[in-house]
């Protein structure tokens, strides 16, 4: 199963912030590494077509007086979405292979 | 601003005029007492007064630091509308959680103006995720339409 862009940043963001990825830190996470902020409305609408893959799992957090008396949801990269990131991880470092940078962008 | 006289120093300042020079040497070490009775009591009332200020900008202040500062109602409401049950609590706690940041950054109204930017670019993907939705169970119930009849 192919996943896009968003969807490989999104996990690789999860799996960096280990264990405690949740929307807030997943978005200034890419946008640290990325140099951009995606909308907190994209990294959710992401997370659930995630979810419904099979790709991420979620667990309730701790309610904090910063949000709201609104719970944290905690997100981690389930097996198959760590099978399925790293192969598609390689198939854009294989279609990389062999090209020569220069010559393509002139 | 020139300081008006009590009578007691209009009454040293006739008596050195107009009394005898031992009288009036007296009179103007007790006038000079005076001044100085007069001018601290001057000043330590200025100073109570200073220091009931900053007590009452401490009670503002220990007050505001207790209430939260409310984000913006109508963003939050769309996002209820169009967000999926299982996620809304979550999104809502972290646009709160920055809400709450920018306040401390940049100030409440800013904070407000950016809490509806935010707001605004979530909508779209949530709409994209509602139409997806829509049509995924528009196809099931054709299909089954289909094949009941």
């Amino acid at each position: 199963m192919s996943i896009g862009v968003l969807e490989q940043q999104v996990m690789l963001a999860i799996m960096g912030l280990q264990p405690s990825a949740y929307g807030v830190s997943i978005a200034d996470h890419i946008k640290q590494r990325a140099g951009y902020e995606p909308s907190v409305g994209s990294i959710y609408a992401t997370l659930e077509r995630l979810e419904e893959k099979g790709f991420v799992k979620s667990r309730q957090g701790e309610i904090t007086p910063t949000r709201g008396g609104k719970r944290k949801l905690y997100f981690t990269v389930t097996a198959t979405g760590q099978h399925t990131l790293r192969e598609s991880l390689e198939v854009i470092s294989s279609l990389k292979r062999g090209i020569r940078w220069t010559e393509a962008i002139a | 601003m020139k300081r008006k006289r009590t009578w007691a120093e209009r009454k040293f300042l006739m008596d050195y005029h107009f009394g005898s020079s031992d009288y009036r040497r007296t009179a103007k070490v007790e006038f000079q007492v005076l001044i100085m009775t007069e001018e601290s009591r001057v000043l330590r009332a200025s100073l109570d007064d200073l220091e009931a200020k900053i007590e009452r900008d401490k009670e503002i202040q220990a007050v505001e630091s207790h209430q939260a500062p409310e984000p913006p109602r109508l963003p939050e409401f769309l996002l209820v509308v169009f967000a999926s049950a299982e996620y809304c609590d979550a999104w809502l706690g972290d646009l709160n959680e920055r809400f709450t940041r920018d306040c401390q950054a940049v100030g409440l109204s800013r904070a407000r103006r950016l809490y509806w930017a935010r707001s605004l670019r979530s909508l779209w993907p949530l709409l994209q995720r509602a139409i997806a939705r829509g049509v995924k169970w528009g196809a099931i119930l054709s299909t089954l339409k289909r094949l009941m009849g």
